[in-house]
């Protein structure tokens, strides 16, 4: 069986997802960023046919992967230092990724990325989240406003309302939190993705949890409804497992 | 005229090591049939043990020549081989075959003063009793033989024989050496001598007649003048031009390469030939080798593009083949427009596929609708689908003809049971008509029907005549595969009849009847006469009928269909095919069968399976792809099931290879990512954990070692 680019590409990304579950990040962003520079030589000559929104989608989440890994890589951190400037490098990330989700010319229909660079942004300094001011501690950046940055991303999902996969429930869930607009209570939110009925995969449990977590450590206005959360998915997550 | 040429006479001498002793000698005779293959017995090469040939050509100046220890062809059944000779001969005419006498006709009656077809032969040769003494010991000399070949001998049991006198035998072993002797009748080739029978006083020989060798795929293909290229080791194309569209091949061929290299080798996708292999189809229609040549390359090539270009016969019967042999990739074209009004005239068969229109049109080289891009894509989303989907089809047939053997409808009854009242057919028994579909073939059809009930007192159906309520296409092709009596109406040269019959050709040990009934015309609609028509008369050799005619036709047709199930082989033309000669190069070699789910390793099997349910990449989907996943306890189910398919495919893997991993790289890389694959499928749930653990550790050890042996 011969092995075309993308698949050479997958399996990439694969063992990237091996080290980074091992929490060995240096070495599995160095794959990822191995699978990143194949996909964009490829995008480069790709002319427009589905195979360019493959190596698109595939270009996207590749940054994801990245953002999310050097997000994980800077929660894990022990010092403040080193976790700042992994999460800088996880928005960066994210950024690009986005810049892809969003380019026209591959109609990519995702949030992902805008979305985790926010919550990046918010997990790197939580004044982010009602102070866009707060970016001057941090040059690199442009100013931040992370309640319009999610604004953006609840009115884009609005177009993707049919999507019922796993992911978009959970970003739909932790954009209606973080927005915290109805003073609804967590249980509320968090409906849909709780539904008895709907069971999904272990490995967004995984994700969300941790990020969760993470936001429920900050000083944001909606800290314990967070907490709430927590308990709610880990104890849905748990009776999952027996 | 070609007949014994005493300069392609050989003597064939071939050096056997023994353990712990001096090397032994075989001899033999042969002659050239080409000119660089040696045709000889088999036996002549020791059971393969040969370690050097040596040829001494008397003619040459030159005299002796090695051949390659690896024959060309080699039957040990037949006991015949061709040897590659390193010094080509020059001026060689090709060779004539003696035709075995026609088989009578079913109403032939007996004539007491026939001629039982005794001949006088020539052959020349090396026996060991023409040695003579010469200066330098001793001297194999030539030597000419003659005798009678006797039409009545050589049959009984086992393969049949030339049964051959000889005037001036020698005495004792003097045979020795002439085995591979060629056996001339006038001008033409016989056989080649195979042995000597002790028992008549060495005055009997008994050789290997020529048209069990030109019936065989492997020293026809061997000794016929090249024509395709063997394929490639990278993926390549092959286009199949229909006949009118023979004076744009050279455009097709541009627009196929061009198509190539904007969608694929261009943009990365995958390192294929850009070139492809252009074949019109009345080459492969010309005889019996091309055919064959033709059937292998379609079983081979990764992809393939056919011009469908007014659906003509012949092209429509290779599509059928196509349609069985491989899953994909297959791209049918056309060369006028493609609307809505065309797509509901197509024919039933292919109605399905996805017909790419080439017609020009008014496009400009960067729209997706230009016909470069248009093919362009359809060969790049065939190709990364076929890879994605295992399940993949561009064509009817291929997964239906591969249903399992439908059990009899009607079981055998205990001797002296009564009869048990039939309600229908088994599927088996079912005597399949394939024809056309038109009133004006009408008649023509109640005229088989009748002589076919008459004669097989069994009258044939037609797909419309089936009360089943399987799909059409399915049970089309099932009958096609599965029905031992298949009559084919070539009459009006309907597209749809010409694809089945290359189905039926290519997958079915017994081949279809043909019938035509050239009288009748299609009225306005009736296709000029093409070239292929005749060809294809003259490979397959439909039987005649008209309508005023009686039962002649249908008893030859129902005598040709009893001699296939009893496997007689029918003396016919060497030009001609053999009813299942199609199926038998297929599944005698040509066959790709490495697209066989069921040659994959059970891991990738197992993995595979994963894949069909739950995509390639479950992360980045975040659900499972499979119908109704949502359904909770399916859902749950589905994880589970793909977990425990993964550790299956790992451990089987670990376990299978454990001796090879220490020292074969390729299978360390193997199951390292093997495992980084599986991980994926193991939920963090507790019970998993321990898998989890070993295969990460595992893979660990792998690359360590990897590591350390770089």
């Amino acid at each position: 069986m011969m092995e075309n680019s993308l698949e050479h590409i997958d399996r990439l990304i694969t063992r990237g997802k091996r080290l980074r579950d091992r929490e060995r990040y240096e070495e599995a962003i160095g794959i990822f960023e191995e699978a990143t520079s194949l996909i964009k030589g490829q995008l480069q000559s790709a002319s427009m046919s589905t195979y360019k929104f493959d190596l698109a989608r595939r270009l996207a989440d590749s940054y994801g992967i990245q953002g999310g890994c050097y997000r994980r890589w800077g929660l894990a951190a022990e010092d403040d230092s080193t976790r700042a400037d992994l999460l800088l490098k996880s928005i960066r990330k994210y950024r690009e990724g986005e810049s892809v989700e969003s380019n026209n010319e591959y109609g990519i229909v995702s949030t992902y990325n805008l979305l985790n660079k926010t919550v990046s942004q918010i997990l790197l300094d939580a004044r982010f989240y009602d102070d866009p001011s707060a970016a001057v501690k941090y040059p690199e950046l442009e100013p931040i406003d992370a309640r319009a940055e999610l604004e953006k991303v609840r009115k884009e999902m609005r177009r993707q309302l049919h999507r019922d996969d796993s992911w978009f429930l959970a970003d739909h869930a932790l954009v209606s939190l973080l927005l915290d607009y109805e003073k609804e209570d967590p249980k509320d939110i968090y409906k849909e993705f709780l539904n008895p009925e709907k069971i999904h995969p272990s490995f967004v449990y995984d994700s969300m949890l941790a990020t969760l977590r993470a936001l429920a450590k900050l000083d944001l206005p909606m800290a314990g409804k967070i907490e709430d959360v927590v308990q709610r998915l880990d104890e849905r997550y748990r009776q999952l497992q027996n | 005229m070609s007949g014994l040429d005493k300069n392609r006479l050989v003597k064939i001498t071939s050096t056997v090591e023994t353990p712990g002793g001096p090397p032994s000698y075989v001899h033999g005779t042969g002659y050239f049939a080409t000119n660089d293959l040696v045709l000889t017995a088999n036996h002549v090469l020791a059971d393969g043990n040969a370690k050097q040939i040596s040829i001494f050509v008397e003619s040459q100046p030159s005299k002796w020549r090695s051949a390659e220890l690896q024959p060309v062809w080699r039957d040990t059944e037949l006991d015949a081989l061709l040897l590659r000779v390193d010094e080509p001969l020059t001026g060689v005419k090709p060779l004539e075959f003696l035709e075995p006498p026609p088989a009578k006709d079913a109403g032939d009656e007996e004539d007491e003063n026939e001629d039982v077809g005794d001949k006088e032969w020539r052959s020349a040769g090396y026996p060991i009793a023409a040695i003579q003494k010469g200066e330098g010991g001793q001297e194999w000399k030539s030597i000419g033989l003659k005798g009678n070949l006797y039409g009545l001998g050589g049959g009984g049991q086992g393969l049949r024989d030339l049964d051959l006198d000889v005037d001036n035998p020698p005495a004792g072993n003097g045979w020795r050496g002439i085995s591979g002797a060629p056996v001339f009748v006038d001008e033409k080739l016989a056989g080649i001598i195979k042995s000597h029978l002790p028992a008549f006083e060495a005055r009997r020989l008994a050789a290997v007649p020529i048209d069990l060798l030109v019936r065989s795929r492997g020293f026809l293909t061997s000794i016929s003048p090249k024509w395709l290229l063997p394929s490639p080791d990278k993926p390549w194309c092959l286009v199949l031009v229909s006949e009118a569209q023979k004076s744009r091949k050279g455009e097709l061929k541009y627009q196929v390469s061009a198509a190539i290299k904007s969608k694929i080798t261009q943009a990365g996708v995958m390192d294929i030939i850009e070139e492809p292999r252009m074949v019109d189809i009345t080459q492969p229609l010309e005889d019996r080798a091309r055919w064959l040549e033709f059937v292998q390359a379609v079983c081979e090539a990764p992809f393939m593009v056919i011009d469908v270009t007014d659906f003509e016969p012949a092209v429509m019967l290779m599509l059928g083949i196509r349609a069985v042999v491989r899953r994909g990739v297959t791209i049918t074209t056309t060369s006028t427009e493609v609307n809505e009004r065309h797509l509901s005239a197509l024919p039933f068969n292919i109605q399905e596929a996805k017909l790419i229109s080439l017609e020009p049109g008014d496009h400009e080289i960067s729209s997706p609708r230009h016909p470069v891009n248009r093919l362009g894509q359809a060969i790049l989303d065939g190709l990364t689908q076929l890879a994605d989907y295992p399940s993949y089809l561009d064509l009817p047939v291929y997964d239906a003809v591969r249903c399992p053997e439908p059990k009899a409808m009607f079981p055998d009854r205990p001797e002296g049971a009564a009869p048990a009242i039939h309600s229908g057919q088994s599927v088996q028994d079912t005597v399949l008509l394939l024809c056309p579909f038109r009133p004006i073939y009408e008649e023509n059809r109640r005229l088989v029907a009748n002589g076919i009930l008459t004669v097989a007192a069994r009258g044939p159906v037609r797909m419309l005549d089936m009360s089943s309520p399987r799909l059409v296409g399915q049970a089309l092709y099932e009958h096609i595969r599965w029905s031992r009596f298949c009559i084919v109406d070539w009459t009006l040269w309907r597209p749809n009849v010409f694809f089945e019959l290359g189905v039926r050709l290519a997958c079915s040990s017994i081949g279809p009847v043909s019938l035509i009934d050239n009288g009748l015309a299609d009225g306005p609609d009736q296709k000029p006469q093409l070239k292929q028509h005749e060809q294809l008369e003259n490979l397959l050799a439909p039987i005649s009928y008209t309508k005023p005619q009686g039962l002649a036709p249908f008893i030859t047709a129902w005598s040709s269909y009893e001699s296939y199930i009893k496997r007689e082989r029918e003396p016919i033309p060497f030009s001609r095919l053999e009813h299942d000669e199609t199926y038998r190069s297929i599944a005698g070699g040509s066959y790709y069968w490495k697209q066989e789910p069921i040659t994959r390793s059970p891991h990738e099997q197992l993995l595979e399976s994963i894949e069909i349910q739950l995509g390639k990449d479950p992360q980045s989907a975040g659900k499972f792809p499979a119908l109704f996943s949502s359904h909770p306890e399916f859902a749950m189910e589905l994880q589970r099931n793909a977990a425990e398919r993964g550790i299956a495919a790992w451990y089987y893997f670990l376990n299978r290879y454990s001796e090879e991993i220490g020292v074969k790289p390729g299978v360390r890389d193997h199951l390292i990512t093997l495992g980084e694959k599986v991980l994926q499928w193991l939920p963090k749930w507790p019970e998993y954990k321990r898998f989890r653990d070993e295969i990460d550790d595992k893979i660990e050890e792998l690359y360590s070692m990897s590591e350390g042996i770089k």
